[in-house]
């Protein structure tokens, strides 16, 4: 009986590889970057970004570190704390981006409704450069130093341990463009016995095509471990969640071929981490 | 706390030790096929969470191509009711265009008016009972038999006109005059109106199954129509002062859950309706489709082959399988070919293959659907020439409220034409879309002066890109309230 259930096992792993394969998207985190899983938001900072409400909760706060590309000049630092409270949710952040005359400063502002089977939410980020040459067109009229944009987000458990969602996390905007063009993804995860396999999809952002990527996790009680491929170009990044009590650490690394690694470490109180 | 569906009707369902990888395995790969059907085939051109049908949204043929089209929602008003709506729509910077509409419906006297400027739908119509039998006037979008001289289907692969005749989803307009029906179910029917620039008069008369109709305009120019109809068969044979003619027969047969449909037609290219030449439809036509509605969901597959003139015809193949998981969730993937051109005129867009999947689902008070179509010049939709990506999610509030937030990303070749649905509370628009872009629109419903406002914004466009008048949102505010006259 055992070896028939490891022989079916077995037989997905051709239709798992192919899914890697085929779905292996651009790291399409920005000023609220976390090093959790995708999906359906664990942290405060995750609400922020994608507009996916968490199922849970209760105060959370938490801060991320990314490095860009090992660019040291591009470095993002921020910081979310979040509430709940019955189906109400809501997230607030600060982030800083780059060095002080090149970077810029973001704020960010999430509120939505989430239940244990689903939820929606809407994100607004506001971002300012930091250093305004006087004289500038910057310095003379705001939509020149400061950009704005709104976005949302919708999270649905379609089967038992089965959630899809989609994310828009730039619906408007205004001002100064966003760092980074980020068009509608939608993914699929599906959770069993503390195995996660999930499905992204962005599509397609100015002349470039759709890119998917695909990745696994492992959890085991208060330690999960995962990995993911993105394709456009194929590349690929581990990371690691860690929780004790109300605490949890995460760290994940993304390596692009021609871009360098993307390192990104995370540090939060409350929330779920997943 | 995780849901689990309930069991469809009619299956067993077997509940393994949690846990077990007997459970998992199979629940795995439902789940990863589950996920790839909804991100490879989320979301062509129909942009497009709309009412279930296969195939992509495009206008009737009479209108211009590339061009947005407004058609009428066929709502029914119950008896002694009255309906008054208000409403303004137009683009920020931009001068707003107001329309104003009442509808009426009482034991003998039932009607609407529009009005606003730049309204394609501005217009009145009303009718009475008059003379044992019913008059109107106004909008007209008869159906006479198959369609061959008056209310024709848009498409060369449908059975039935979607807005002509009664009982159509839409109220489409194929003229303007006067009608009046004597006896049960129309058995004498008499028309005057312009249609298509051209002053017509009509009659029908119909005894039992049989059916016969002749149109004339001033100039002599006279068309005539026979037709039968039981049940769900139903023929016409339709011919000109030249004998020119064609013939049409539509057959349906039913076999439990499962239904065959067929029609065949065949007869004359020079024979083009008086009343609605643009749609007078391919001279011959072979259609059929299977449907059958499973217990778990539906499955409809549709055929066509037809022929305008010599060089100038099509096929189409259109498969859906639409699988309901519960009655708030479901999956449908579809697939379409087709070969030729499916207008008269224009030009031919040759070979294309599209498939579409879409998934629907909805926990108390949210709703949550994701879309994707392609649509390609090569075998399996490579050489994409539309690809449309849909994600819309939808918020229940008290009294009726609610808020509905739908996001398309959208890329179509140079060429092609695009449309995407947008539901308004008296009126379904296809909006025609071109190029690569996105678009987010919402839609707030809320009680209020004692009716209902419907708000609806919409966002074009790409983060970044420079501003133009493309790339201005459109907002639509509308009020509508019904009450009873008596």
């Amino acid at each position: 009986m055992r070896a028939a259930r490891i022989r079916r096992l077995a037989a997905l792993a051709p239709v798992a590889l192919a899914a890697v394969i085929a779905l292996a998207a651009r790291a399409a985190a920005q000023d609220f970057t976390s090093a959790t899983l995708p999906g359906p938001a664990s942290s405060a900072n995750g609400f922020i970004e994608s507009g996916l409400p968490p199922r849970h909760a209760g105060p959370a706060f938490d801060a991320s570190y990314a490095r860009w590309f090992g660019l040291p000049e591009l470095e993002t630092r921020a910081v979310a704390c979040g509430a709940g409270w019955r189906l109400a949710r809501v997230a607030a952040g600060f982030s800083q981006t780059g060095e002080p005359d090149l970077g810029w400063s973001a704020a960010g502002l999430a509120c939505g409704v989430a239940r244990t089977d689903g939820g929606a939410g809407l994100r607004a980020v506001a971002r300012r450069d930091r250093s305004i040459e006087p004289g500038s067109a910057a310095a003379a009229r705001l939509d020149a130093r400061a950009g704005a944009e709104v976005g949302w987000g919708a999270w649905l458990e379609a089967a038992r341990g089965l959630r899809l969602w989609a994310t828009v996390p730039q619906s408007w905007s205004a001002g100064v463009a966003p760092p980074l063009d980020r068009p509608l993804e939608i993914g699929g995860e599906f959770e069993r016995d503390g195995l996660i396999l999930w499905l992204t999809r962005s599509a397609p952002s100015g002349g470039a095509e759709a890119d998917h990527g695909a990745g696994v996790a492992l959890r085991s009680g208060s330690l999960a471990a995962w990995a993911l491929v993105r394709d456009r170009p194929l590349r690929g990044g581990v990371g690691l969640v860690a929780s004790a009590r109300r605490l949890f650490v995460a760290a994940a690394v993304e390596s692009h071929p021609e871009l360098g690694e993307t390192v990104r470490l995370a540090l939060g109180l409350g929330g779920a981490a997943r | 706390m995780n849901r689990a569906p309930p069991p469809v009707a009619g299956t067993v369902v077997r509940h393994p030790a949690p846990g077990s990888a007997a459970l998992l395995a199979p629940a795995l790969a439902a789940a990863v096929l589950a996920v790839l059907a909804v991100l490879l085939f989320a979301g062509a051109a129909r942009a497009q969470l709309a009412p279930d049908s296969t195939g992509y949204a495009e206008p009737p043929p009479e209108e211009p191509e590339g061009a947005d089209y407004e058609v009428e929602s066929a709502d029914s008003l119950a008896e002694g009711a009255i309906e008054l709506g208000m409403g303004a729509s137009g683009r920020v910077g931009a001068r707003p265009r107001q329309t104003r509409r009442v509808r009426f419906n009482d034991r003998t006297l039932g009607g609407s008016v529009r009005e606003g400027e730049g309204d394609p739908l501005a217009g009145g119509s009303i009718e009475t009972g008059v003379l044992a039998g019913r008059a109107g006037v106004g909008r007209l979008a008869p159906r006479w038999g198959r369609g061959l001289l008056l209310g024709a289907a848009a498409e060369p692969w449908s059975a039935g006109a979607s807005d002509r005749g009664a009982g159509a989803l839409f109220r489409g307009r194929a003229g303007r005059g006067a009608w009046y029906r004597l006896g049960e179910g129309g058995a004498l029917e008499t028309l005057y109106g312009r249609f298509a620039k051209r002053d017509l008069t009509g009659g029908r008369a119909r005894a039992g199954p049989f059916g016969f109709g002749a149109l004339a305009d001033r100039a002599g120019q006279a068309q005539a129509s026979l037709s039968f109809c039981r049940g769900r068969t139903e023929h016409e044979l339709a011919l000109d002062r030249e004998g020119r003619w064609r013939a049409e027969a539509a057959l349906e047969r039913s076999a439990g859950a499962l239904t065959l449909s067929a029609r065949v037609r065949g007869g004359a290219a020079g024979l083009r309706s008086l009343a609605e030449p643009l749609r007078s439809g391919p001279a011959r036509a072979l259609a059929t489709e299977l449907r059958d509605d499973v217990p778990w969901g539906r499955v409809r597959a549709q055929a066509a082959l037809w022929r305008f003139a010599p060089g100038r015809g099509g096929a189409r193949a259109a498969l859906e399988v639409r699988r309901r998981f519960n009655p708030r969730e479901s999956v449908a993937v579809g697939f379409e070919e087709r070969h030729g051109t499916p207008r008269e005129s224009g030009r031919i867009p040759g070979f294309r293959q599209g498939a579409w999947g879409e998934w629907r689902g909805e926990v108390a008070g949210l709703a949550l659907a994701l879309r994707h179509e392609v649509l390609g010049a090569e075998r399996l939709g490579r050489a994409a020439v539309r690809t449309v990506t849909a994600a819309q999610a939808g918020l229940e509030g008290p009294a009726g409220s609610g808020l509905r937030i739908t996001h398309c990303v959208y890329r179509v070749r140079s060429g092609e034409s695009l449309y995407l649905i947008e539901t308004a509370s008296d009126r379904v628009i296809l909006r025609a879309v071109s190029g690569t872009g996105r678009r987010t629109r919402v839609e707030v419903r809320a009680p209020g002066a004692g009716g209902h406002i419907n708000a609806a914004l919409e966002i074009p466009g790409v983060a970044g890109a420079p501003a133009s008048e493309a790339t201005r949102p459109r907002w639509t505010l509308d009020w509508t309230r019904r009450a009873r006259s008596r």
